[in-house]
């Protein structure tokens, strides 16, 4: 080898290994990827759903953090959990699972490499600690180091867990929030839409997609995540495909009775609703930030058929409540505002009755599990 | 592999040493020399066998103080020991904060506790470059264990910080330095950094640096640092500095001044 060829060989080595080490210090996305496949340790083999009808359930689980008061939405100091904290917590969602036994189960908030959960994979703690056998996830806040709070790193994201085996797992971005900083937007969340494809025995062409909306945004984005929901979901039902959808929405249902949670929310020291407040609502608790918001989520009742219909909800509202921030501790209050929600697109697919909002998880997580069965056609 | 030996040894062809300059190496500041940089310490010879050096950056939130002692030399290799001390808990307690620049959480608060570092230096000059070899060990004090959970996270700072969790560590390396021109200089080394017990940790740390030799009282250097370590979220690799953001590595960029008292 010639001293050219030499040296030309020794600087692509070296380039290479300069590569490595660049990793983003914040994942950034395009607008589809493919999501991070999982399978449990063991798997057990799943049976053929009985009488074709399958039981869904979703749940943001607050990365196993339970009503901890947390700093970022509990006015709380907390940032770092222990080991003993968030396994007791994980515990705790791995038993309630297993109870319920959902066939399918749309999670929202699961850490899977952050400091402020241990690192550990929830993801895998959770296939391995209940009886699914596979999962997908796409991440919606990744970086190698959150210089704030001492968050440090962080991997969290939505997670698909299913008996039957998924393909076709996809991470759809959603709009970045307008309404910060370009240094604060830059190391926040990035949200995203998990889209899977479940194989279950007999159903060619069966969907899961499951979303968590922005909660704190005080512009549009809240309207942009919704359009962008839509418009995948209508994607899924041109091309044929059934599917069950839902997850932390992040928005009232239409006609709810109150869309302003400001007094619930706030933290000692707070000032809302005056004439010198700044800001004048709690992000994340005022849901009339820009025209249509309160009716934000009226096209997919239309469209769509929800596992809890708007009249049963409007009927009888605090049945059906799946949140409350752990500042309404001190009212003893743990769910007082719906965010939740499951829907299909199979005609009559919701077995009457069958849904559930599971408010005896209150101690788990700052939502509540919202379940039902479906029969698949 | 033989391909790798050889780009460590191009690479360490990067290092050398001008003798009115200080190094990492075990000879000692000429009396009464002093340096200092952007990055650097301050360095101050003292009897032509003894060096102090100090950061002063960073002295009134991480006190430190180091002294290099010259010591008879053996085997051709010139010997040299080097300790310093530093007290990390002013620094800590004010990046526990809450908000923007809170690298560690504000639950945790750190006692007084200190690092000291012991370490023994030879160096050789062979024929193209200098080599040092360096091995030593730290201590590190605390009076009260830490919660595993403060931990700072980051490539240097993590392993540099875990004797104070786990009351010890060793260090090692090998620093090769070059001449390639007049001024021209380079500078690598590799560093193993290991904190057994029950922290089971490593890092290895690579630097590379051309130097810029103005004149005897100003030089100026360019360079990277690679680090590949075990952290508690797994093994990784950085290459630093790394510009958020921009999403992009860029050279680091030292200034060193020196005069005579």
């Amino acid at each position: 080898m010639n001293i050219k060829k030499q040296l030309s060989f020794q600087v692509f080595i070296l380039g290479f290994i300069l590569i490595l080490g660049c990793d983003p210090i914040v994942e950034t996305y395009n607008e589809s990827e493919s999501a991070i496949y999982y399978s449990a340790t063991e798997i057990i083999e799943a049976e053929n759903p009985p009488e074709n009808k399958i039981k869904v359930m979703t749940w943001n689980i607050r990365f196993a953090c339970g009503r901890i008061p947390f700093f970022g939405d509990a006015c709380g100091d907390r940032v770092i959990l222990t080991e003993e904290e968030v396994l007791a917590n994980l515990d705790s969602v791995a038993s309630r699972i297993s109870q319920e036994t959902p066939d399918i189960i749309l999670l929202q908030e699961v850490d899977r490499s952050s400091k402020r959960t241990g690192y550990l994979d929830q993801i895998q703690y959770l296939l391995d600690h209940t009886y699914f056998n596979y999962g997908a996830y796409a991440t919606i806040w990744k970086a190698q180091f959150i210089p704030s709070d001492g968050l440090g790193r962080m991997d969290m994201g939505n997670v698909i867990l299913s008996k039957w085996p998924l393909e076709n797992a996809e991470r759809i971005k959603l709009p970045l929030r307008e309404d910060q900083p370009g240094i604060v937007q830059y190391f926040y969340l990035r949200r995203s839409i998990l889209k899977v494809q479940v194989k279950i025995p007999g159903q060619d062409n069966f969907y899961a997609v499951n979303i968590h909306a922005t909660a704190f945004a005080t512009d549009d984005t809240k309207q942009k995540h919704v359009d962008t929901y839509l418009e995948t979901l209508q994607a899924l039902a041109d091309e044929g495909a059934v599917f069950v959808t839902g997850g932390d929405l992040n928005s009232l249902p239409p006609g709810a009775d109150s869309t302003d949670f400001c007094m619930e929310d706030f933290c000692d020291g707070d000032s809302y609703h005056t004439i010198n407040a700044d800001p004048l609502h709690k992000d994340g608790s005022y849901f009339e930030n820009f025209e249509n918001e309160p009716s934000i989520l009226q096209p997919l009742y239309d469209l769509y058929h929800p596992a809890i219909s708007l009249t049963r909800y409007l009927d009888s509202e605090s049945g059906f409540f799946t949140h409350a921030p752990s500042t309404s501790d001190r009212n003893n209050t743990y769910y007082d505002r719906k965010l939740d929600y499951l829907f299909t697109n199979i005609d009559n697919g919701w077995v009457v009755e069958s849904e559930k909002t599971h408010q005896d998880f209150k101690f788990i997580s700052d939502h509540m599990a919202v379940s039902a069965v479906l029969e698949l056609p | 592999m033989k391909r790798l030996l050889i780009i460590g040894f191009t690479l360490s062809f990067l290092f050398a040493e001008h003798k009115h300059w200080s190094s990492r190496s075990a000879y000692v500041l000429p009396e009464k020399r002093i340096e200092i940089g952007l990055f650097q310490p301050l360095r101050m010879g003292v009897s032509g066998r003894k060096e102090w050096a100090i950061h002063p950056v960073y002295f009134f939130v991480m006190p430190n103080v180091s002294l290099k002692k010259s010591l008879p030399a053996k085997y051709g290799f010139a010997v040299a020991s080097r300790h310093s001390i530093i007290y990390p808990t002013p620094l800590l307690n004010i990046l526990a904060r809450k908000g923007t620049g809170g690298l560690i959480s504000s639950e945790f608060t750190f006692p007084a506790m200190g690092l000291f570092n012991n370490e023994i230096l030879l160096t050789r000059k062979l024929k193209a470059f200098n080599i040092t070899m360096k091995a030593g060990f730290v201590i590190g004090i605390s009076p009260e264990p830490l919660a595993k959970e403060s931990t700072l996270d980051l490539p240097i700072v993590y392993h540099r910080l875990a004797p104070l969790y786990n009351g010890w560590g060793l260090r090692t390396g090998i620093d090769l330095g070059g001449r390639l021109a007049n001024r021209i200089q380079f500078l690598a080394d590799l560093d193993l950094h290991i904190t057994p017990k029950q922290m089971d940790l490593f890092a290895i740390e690579h630097k590379g640096m051309l130097i810029w030799e103005k004149s005897e009282r100003l030089r100026i250097s360019l360079g990277y640092k690679l680090v590949y370590g075990k952290y508690p979220f797994g093994t990784a690799i950085h290459l630093l500095p790394y510009l958020p953001m921009l999403e992009t590595w860029a050279p680091f960029v030292d200034m060193e001044w020196a005069w005579d008292r």
